[in-house]
């Protein structure tokens, strides 16, 4: 790894429906529970749902001072779910980083990156209908809650940012896209912290509909049985199941990081994007293989160094047998002792924020010395890949790569390190 | 309609918008700007309360009203002028 290029990791926030919280989603990524369920009267009828009105139950229950709890409940109460979700994982972020005593620097040196595009179209939808009935009574703040960077403003004014700031769109490698931005940023030396947030998805049901379409979303198989309707890599798998979940990490210079010694969550060590000249759906091997080989390169890893990937793996039928194809063409003779596992089957795809969340889950791994199960992997659609598969395994892993892959050929990998010393 | 009832909406409104507020100090002749209202938390609640009230207008007729009291006349005002459904 070079050491020079790597970004330190010094905090986590993540929300999912399979755990809220970072110690609530170590133990369902440590049990494999599933957080996908059904509601019969949603569109879509399957997903990864976070309950309604979590927000303030939620804020109560980080470990943050009651100043801290104010300031983020009023930023939110009246803001878009998605937003809501961000203060709570920003929040979370801060305070495992020891930031809320105070920044390690000047605020103009605080920025703040937020993955996802058309975030809030499940709110979008909601104003419509109102307008629809009455224009005269829709509420002014909407004018300033439909723009996508009322996040950044938002995440910003908690933590008193006055650095960079914007939002980072990629489709579903939106936060992927994000966490190279913000490395980028952190090693050109433009900010001495960086919070990268990945956006909660909020579909409307149009957006929803929309994926059913077009094939995207399943699961009408699995319809009477939630928690095994999504199946990454596995022989019976029809499609992605939605999953609502926002993610924070906190990114610092290595030096900056040792000179306060920041707590260590591990390293976010490169990463690259790169487009297949493609507008579709459809994940293209080869630019999914280029992407990861030009993670590696971007952190100077060799590729034997790499033991977990953490794939992108949506359960769709045709991306996941492109995904495996580009594994194994990076990982060429070492396919055999790569561990792979899919955390989407947990917690669904959080599409904008898949990328945040996976890389917390990843860290949360390699920190735990454990690899999550994935239960639905009955029969595995390749043979020669090291699925982690039904149950929980002890493993100390040290080196990973996250893969995010997005509608219009957006390819992108991040490499990510277990903590090492500084 | 009274001016309590329009009273209480607004204030109904204000503490949604302003949930931290001591509901003493929300008075007639208090401002939402001395309330702490920002400029977007303002319009919020007059909205908030013209849909309680189902009362319409356009809201920069709203630029001379000065204080809580103000509003209240305006929207009984504008309930007054309206034809009812």
């Amino acid at each position: 790894m070079d050491q020079d290029r790597a970004v330190c990791v010094t905090g986590i926030g993540v929300t999912t429906s399979a755990g809220r919280g970072l110690d609530a989603f170590t133990q369902a990524l440590r049990d494999g529970t599933s957080g996908i369920r059904r509601r019969k009267d949603a569109i879509p009828e399957l997903g990864g749902f976070l309950a309604e009105g979590g927000f303030e139950t939620e804020l109560a229950g980080l470990n943050a001072p009651p100043g801290w709890v104010a300031k983020a409940r009023n930023l939110g109460r009246r803001a878009p779910r998605s937003v809501q979700c961000s203060l709570l994982v920003a929040l979370e972020a801060l305070a495992r980083a020891g930031l809320l005593e105070g920044m390690p620097g000047e605020a103009e040196r605080v920025a703040v990156i937020v993955g996802g595009q058309n975030i809030s179209a499940g709110y979008h939808f909601a104003m419509f209908e109102k307008f629809r009935r009455e224009p005269s009574f829709l509420p002014p703040s909407y004018g300033l809650h439909f723009l996508d960077t009322d996040q950044v403003g938002t995440v910003s004014e908690l933590c008193g940012a006055r650095g960079e700031g914007s939002t980072a769109g990629g489709a579903s490698a939106s936060g992927n896209v994000a966490l190279i931005q913000g490395a980028r940023l952190i090693r050109a030396g433009g900010a001495d912290v960086c919070l990268v947030v990945g956006a909660m998805a909020d579909l409307s049901p149009v957006e929803a509909h929309a994926l059913e379409q077009l094939g995207a979303l399943g699961s009408r198989r699995w319809r009477e049985e939630p928690a095994r309707a999504c199946r990454p890599f596995d022989a019976k798998r029809d499609g992605f199941i939605y999953g609502q979940g926002a993610a924070c990490l906190i990114l610092e210079s290595r030096a900056g990081a040792a000179r306060r010694g920041a707590p260590r969550y591990g390293t976010l060590a490169g990463g690259a994007i790169c487009l297949d000249a493609n507008r579709s759906s459809d994940l293209n091997s080869q630019g999914a293989a280029r992407a990861m080989r030009g993670a590696l390169q971007d952190a100077g890893v060799a590729v034997d160094k790499i033991d977990y990937i953490n794939a992108h793996a949506t359960a769709s039928r045709l991306g996941d047998g492109r995904e495996v194809e580009a594994i194994k063409d990076v990982l060429q003779g070492r396919v055999g002792e790569v561990w792979i596992n899919a955390t989407k089957e947990l917690t669904g795809h959080c599409l904008w924020a898949a990328g945040v969340v996976e890389a917390a889950a990843t860290l949360i791994q390699l920190r735990g010395g454990f690899l999550h199960p994935n239960p639905n992997l009955d029969e595995p659609i390749d043979g020669e890949c090291r699925f982690v598969g039904p149950e929980t395994r002890q493993a100390a892993c040290t080196t990973a790569l996250s893969n995010s892959f997005g509608f219009g050929g957006i390819n992108t990998s991040v490499v990510l390190a277990a903590p090492a010393p500084f | 309609m009274s001016n309590e009832t329009i009273f209480d909406t607004i204030k109904t409104s204000i503490l949604s918008v302003l949930p931290d507020l001591d509901e003493s100090r929300i008075v007639p002749a208090a401002s939402l700007r001395d309330l702490g209202a920002n400029s977007v938390d303002r319009v919020d609640i007059v909205i908030q309360a013209m849909e309680t009230l189902n009362v319409k207008f356009p809201l920069h007729e709203l630029a001379a009203v000065k204080n809580i009291q103000g509003l209240i006349d305006f929207l009984r005002e504008k309930s007054l002028a309206q034809p009812r459904a």
